[in-house]
């Protein structure tokens, strides 16, 4: 019989005299010893993504700085008002910045520094695209926030051992710009706490069997387990570090002191617990080709042939209950590569109608550079669909309909879904025109400097909408007021770039000498990103009548410029 | 007899309807209004306020002069009135600014901004699509058909439109039902009632002090 492992003894439950009110589950009875002789039913390779934010941003940022070096990066919450620094970039990290910096200090390190928000949507997309390519390697993978576990124990002989199974998905993550840590353990946990903490180790933390899994976990620091802060602190208070020290301690106090959720996890990374994890199933999508006896080269027949294509969508869509974000539609010709036509929707749409609505708008606009031979429509991934999309889409149209005429036809505000869902139809038919930037909303910043109060932005966002219902009463008063009794004025139109005036006489003119109302309004803002401001606004009035928003630096030039108008 | 009497019932039927404006009479308004704010303009108006809806024409020199303090108040209420209607700006010549837009009342959650140079196509979709309580619209075509054409889509929305032309369109004919023409003066601003049902033309001189938002 192998020596039994002398940390597993000391994590046997104690016993303790008084009743305790939390139940603590006894330590399972599968005596280690019999465990040793069985060969691990699973191994899970972990890859652990620490730049995850970054990296999901990419392919915005690829975009607007190819070719130029990166400057230093960091990515914050938006929702998150500590503002602390959550991913930064190598740039970012020479400076001296690390995940968890308050952003203030990271300004303080270095002044050019490019803050971007989190994007969640975008990084879920890119770990699922992730996903579909590492189910190469192996059929059972499972997602996490910001990792994925894969279970390669099937598919380890294939690939020839558990290094080059590694350093082939390195290689190939490499190769999309993903930097990842790895880890092979027998249960998921204990793999993912592993490639955490491997942090620069250039050796592939391998465990193939139970028994080694306390040793191996032994001296992980707390921070790869990421319990909560709350936690982590109170451990820290009692001198505990490492993942060892924790299973040394007495398991109903430990259970009583944090809680039974965290000692099952040290349970189910042990192997005491069975862990199950959803395996990903990629969604699916709907494609469709067609193919024309004679070349097409007339957009409105190339329309009136893409209306049941559409509808045979839509009917797709209908069965399988869920709706799509966007598709997008491939015109290939004979000897030029393919035409790619997206359309996106601002609300998930399962309506055939609208659908061909606006492809017929979209596709009106775009010029045919040769005739079309076929097309290929694809759908975007698809989403269960919800009560609202089935209401607007005419599923139901019996309600909808009635719903309008009991209310008076084609009045607007009927009920707040379904004027949203209306301007999402509205945004998305003027976009198909007249191109995406030409519709837009438009939000306040509590921001001191003018030109950064008002903000562009998507117009319908149903969570954004509730957050900022929420927090309504706070951002009125965010909105920089200054001392009751002397109010500051706004303009309602403000120019997009403040216009330089000529001064007459020690006076600024616009068509004509301009005379100062109201003021002088000071505002000295944003020295800590370089924009800074130092103004004095006046309300002046023009020859004719108008009232102009005015301001004059108060730095070195002291030149007048117009900002705004009162209109 | 009877046949006297049924055709005094008809007449006196016709001569309820709505469309038909009697000189003498000043209850023909039976469309809701909103009042704008300034006691001199409700009283020149007809039904004492703003049209609650239907399409405004306001014919203004050049961007900037007043135009638009003098249309917040009808559209706030518009917004408050109901929580789900939205406002829209088809290609207006500058951005509108949040802030003041907050300071007059407007949420700046329901604004839809879109910027292009087909503006009367844009408009013409927006009040189709009924998604829309208000719509200010910037549009410089002079083609009676389109004016028309976005004077029946906002009678069948139910919306209140304002359209804002420029001051030489005033000699040409416009299906608006209320026209105003605005010019800047030193103490305020120049309302000139161009075309409005029932009531007389005539000047205004609105000693509106701009930038007084309270």
């Amino acid at each position: 019989m192998p020596a039994r492992d002398p940390t597993l003894d000391l994590f046997a439950p104690a016993v303790s005299a008084a009743v305790e009110p939390c139940v603590v589950q006894p330590a399972p009875p599968a005596p280690a010893a019999a465990r040793t002789q069985r060969q691990a039913r699973e191994l899970w390779l972990a890859l652990s993504l620490p730049q995850l934010p970054l990296e999901a941003l990419r392919e915005t940022a690829a975009a607007s700085t190819a070719g130029k070096p990166q400057g230093p990066i960091v990515i914050v919450d938006p929702d998150d008002d500590a503002r602390t620094v959550i991913a930064c970039n190598a740039a970012a990290g020479h400076a001296g910045i690390v995940p968890g910096l308050g952003l203030n200090a990271a300004f303080a390190l270095t002044h050019d520094l490019d803050v971007q928000p989190r994007n969640p949507a975008r990084e879920q997309s890119l770990l699922e695209s992730l996903a579909a390519g590492a189910m190469a390697f192996t059929p059972r993978v499972s997602l996490l926030d910001d990792a994925l576990l894969l279970e390669v124990r099937g598919s380890l002989q294939l690939f020839g051992g558990v290094e080059a199974l590694a350093a082939r998905l390195q290689r190939w993550l490499e190769g999309f710009g993903i930097t990842a840590l790895l880890a092979l353990a027998p249960t998921p946990l204990a793999a993912l706490w592993l490639a955490r903490a491997q942090g620069g180790a250039t050796e592939l933390p391998v465990v193939r069997e139970y028994t080694s899994l306390p040793a191996r976990l032994a001296k992980l620091p707390l921070t790869s387990v990421r319990w909560p802060e709350r936690v982590c602190q109170d451990l820290q208070k009692i001198g505990i570090a490492t993942v060892g020290e924790c299973l040394r301690l007495p398991r109903d106090g430990f259970a009583r002191r944090f809680g039974p959720q965290l000692l099952e996890d040290l349970d189910r990374a042990l192997g005491r617990l069975p862990d199950l994890r959803r395996i990903h199933v990629p969604r699916e999508r709907y494609v469709e080709h067609l193919e024309f006896e004679h070349e097409v080269e007339d957009v409105s027949r190339l329309v009136g042939a893409l209306e049941p294509l559409l509808l045979r969508m839509g009917m797709f869509l209908r069965k399988r209950q869920c709706c799509l974000r966007s598709f997008n539609l491939q015109l290939h010709h004979r000897d030029r590569p393919a035409t790619r036509v997206i359309i996106r929707l601002v609300t998930p749409a399962a309506d055939a109608a609208h659908l061909i609505e606006l492809l017929s708008e979209r596709l009106e606009r775009i010029e045919l550079p040769a005739p079309v031979q076929r097309v290929r429509l694809r759908s975007d991934t698809l989403q269960p669909i919800d009560a609202a999309v089935i209401a607007a889409a005419g599923s139901m149209t019996v309600e909808f309909e009635a719903a309008e005429r009991a209310l008076g036809p084609g009045r607007p505000g009927v009920d707040r879904e379904l004027a949203q869902l209306r301007v999402s139809r509205l945004v998305e038919r003027l976009r198909a025109r007249l191109g995406t930037d030409a519709v837009h909303g438009v939000r306040v910043v509590p921001e001191h400097r003018p030109e950064s109060a008002s903000r562009a932005t998507e117009p319908v966002v149903p969570e954004r909408r509730a957050r900022c219902n929420r927090r309504k009463s706070s951002d009125r008063q965010a909105l920089p007021q200054p001392t009751p009794g002397v109010y500051s004025p706004r303009p309602l139109w403000l120019l997009s770039e403040p216009q330089r005036l000529l001064v007459e006489h020690e006076r600024p003119c616009y068509e004509g000498r301009l005379e100062i109302e109201e003021g002088p309004e000071r505002i000295e803002s944003g020295w800590w990103d370089g924009k800074d401001v130092t103004r004095d606004y006046y309300v002046a009035r023009a020859v004719d009548g108008q009232r102009l928003w005015i301001y004059r630096e108060r730095r070195a030039d002291r030149h007048w410029f117009l900002h705004g108008m009162f209109a | 007899m009877t046949t006297v009497r049924s055709e005094s019932d008809a007449l006196h039927e016709l001569l309820q309807h709505p469309r038909l404006w009697r000189a003498r009479d000043d209850s023909f308004s039976r469309s809701a209004t909103l009042p704008s704010g300034f006691a001199e303009l409700d009283a020149r108006l007809p039904g004492g306020g703003w049209p609650a809806r239907g399409l405004v024409e306001l014919l203004v020199e050049h961007a900037g002069i007043g135009e638009l303090s003098l249309v917040m108040p009808p559209l706030a209420q518009c917004l408050e009135r109901d929580p789900a209607a939205w406002l829209a700006w088809i290609a207006p010549p500058h951005e509108p600014y949040a802030p003041a837009l907050v300071a007059h009342g407007v949420d700046p959650d329901r604004v839809l901004v879109v910027r292009t140079n087909q503006a009367t196509w844009a408009m013409e979709q927006t009040l189709r699509s009924s998604a829309c309580a208000a719509v200010l619209g910037w549009v410089d075509t002079s083609d009676l058909r389109s004016l028309r054409r976005l004077k029946l889509a906002t009678e069948k929305s139910g919306a209140l439109s304002f359209m804002f032309r420029s001051a030489r369109q005033r000699m040409q004919p416009s299906p608006a039902e209320l026209r105003l023409v605005l010019a800047p003066a030193r103490s305020g601003l120049e309302i000139e009632l161009l075309k409005s049902r029932g009531s007389t033309a005539g000047r205004i001189m609105l000693p509106m002090t701009l930038g007084r938002i309270c």
